[in-house]
């Protein structure tokens, strides 16, 4: 005690870097599995508190995109002029906000993909937390267990693969992107589905992988597919190939991949079961 | 900074930083809310690291919801701090230079340990990945720091090492 009163400024230091990392082994434990740590719980509020901050996120997103488009968005708003008289006189009940339904219509590309045609129900969740300023790309959806997503679903929006659900709380859970997630992803050529290899995430903007057979014809622009084997259902879209090169040590032919999906404007996203 | 201001800020600072921030995105960059505004407040003020204990709460508040381990940027949060603590004792704080320089030089840092606590608990992702938005990070850092010193300069307190220290 003595001694602590002597050094009250290090034992101060040395109290909250060992709480800290006391919450990272916590969390890292509930990652692997094994529990659900208090840091998700307190998720579960931050999520509550985020939601209306994240739809007003939204709208001004959209205000901002409108100022730098003005010319984009006089023609859109011809086109949007029209559709609005149309719905009109279909008479719907439309309370969602214009970009809500597009953002929705959008959504419903997901029952083009292979591994979702002819299923009829996707649970359609907004993304509410999302935090650029860091390396990799995690991020919040308004579902949860109580909208029956559980740990490990798949995320996807109309444009392609998202990644997987990591946590699930009460009304909300924490999604994992591709981009960052180091599990393989085994896929296809769309072009030709005898073609095939496996590639990951590389944390923020791209995929990184190979092509299984040295002798497989691949081009750039070639759309990757999953291929079914392993955690992701056949038929989803994955990216583009943007660079090929040939890894002498590895003795095979690398890929790098553009993601179909547009992870910088996030903002809805489809849980299909 | 009086208690209940420093609450309500990085309260603010910490929903913000998940949710309105994202609105101004560059090249799908935004910057560290709680990392400026903690080192500016450090910086600017007597007894300033005060606020460090509020900037750790709002990145663990922010961490709960956007970060697969939480604590790590709460960590280098932390330190950089600390370190700020340290570095304004041998700078002038009426200039907003001595900031800059080092907000920047803690921003690279601070990606660069982001990077490798992660790739420790076993996330196999490139440096290059973090190389490459780290100049984007830097500059959106450094610029929101310098907004930050504009709108808190006139609470600048003298400093023995102050070009017009009496």
């Amino acid at each position: 005690m003595k001694w602590i009163k002597k050094h009250k400024t290090f034992t101060a230091v040395a109290s909250i870097v060992l709480v800290l990392c006391i919450i990272i082994g916590v969390s890292y434990a509930s990652i692997a599995g094994s529990t659900a740590s208090i840091g998700r719980g307190i998720g579960g509020i931050m999520s509550a508190v985020e939601k209306p901050v994240a739809i007003l996120a939204s709208g001004l997103r959209n205000t901002f995109a409108g100022i730098f488009n003005y010319g984009n968005v006089l023609e859109e708003n011809n086109q949007l002029r029209q559709e609005i008289a149309e719905l009109q006189t279909e008479n719907k009940d439309i309370r969602l906000t214009r970009d809500e339904l597009e953002q929705l219509e959008r959504l419903e590309g997901v029952f083009d993909f292979d591994a979702y045609t002819g299923s009829d129900s996707a649970e359609a969740a907004r993304v509410i937390s999302i935090d650029h300023s860091k390396p990799y790309v995690v991020f919040t959806i308004d579902k949860g267990k109580a909208d029956g997503i559980e740990k490990g679903d798949i995320v996807v929006d109309g444009d392609g693969l998202i990644g997987r659900v990591r946590h699930a709380g009460g009304d909300h859970a924490t999604v994992s992107s591709v981009l960052n997630d180091s599990t393989n992803i085994a896929f296809k050529i769309l072009r030709d589905t005898s073609v095939m290899g496996v590639v990951s995430g590389d944390g923020r903007s791209a995929l990184q992988g190979y092509i299984l057979d040295e002798d497989d014809r691949v081009v750039e622009g070639d759309v990757l597919v999953t291929s079914g084997m392993g955690v992701y259902p056949e038929g989803i879209p994955i990216g583009k190939i943007k660079k090929i090169e040939y890894d002498q040590d590895r003795q095979q032919r690398m890929v790098t991949v553009e993601p179909t999906v547009d992870f910088n404007s996030l903002q809805k996203v489809a849980i299909v079961k | 900074m009086s208690l209940p201001v420093l609450i309500v800020v990085f309260l603010v600072a910490g929903v913000a930083q998940t949710t309105l921030i994202n609105a101004f995105a560059v090249f799908g960059v935004t910057p560290d809310m709680i990392l400026c505004l903690t080192l500016t407040i450090v910086f600017l003020y007597e007894g300033g690291y005060r606020c460090i204990p509020f900037g750790l709460a709002a990145s663990l508040l922010a961490a709960s919801t956007t970060e697969d381990i939480i604590g790590v940027g709460a960590l280098l949060l932390f330190g950089a701090g600390i370190g700020m603590y340290i570095y304004r004792k041998y700078v002038r704080v009426d200039n907003i230079l001595s900031l800059l320089a080092y907000c920047a030089g803690i921003t690279a840092v601070y990606q660069l340990f982001y990077w490798m606590i992660y790739k420790v608990l076993g996330n196999d992702i490139s440096i290059l990945v973090v190389l490459q938005s780290m100049p984007m990070s830097v500059i959106y850092n450094t610029a929101f720091a310098a907004l930050l010193f504009v709108i808190m300069k006139d609470k600048a307190e003298a400093h023995t090492n102050d070009r017009y220290y009496i």
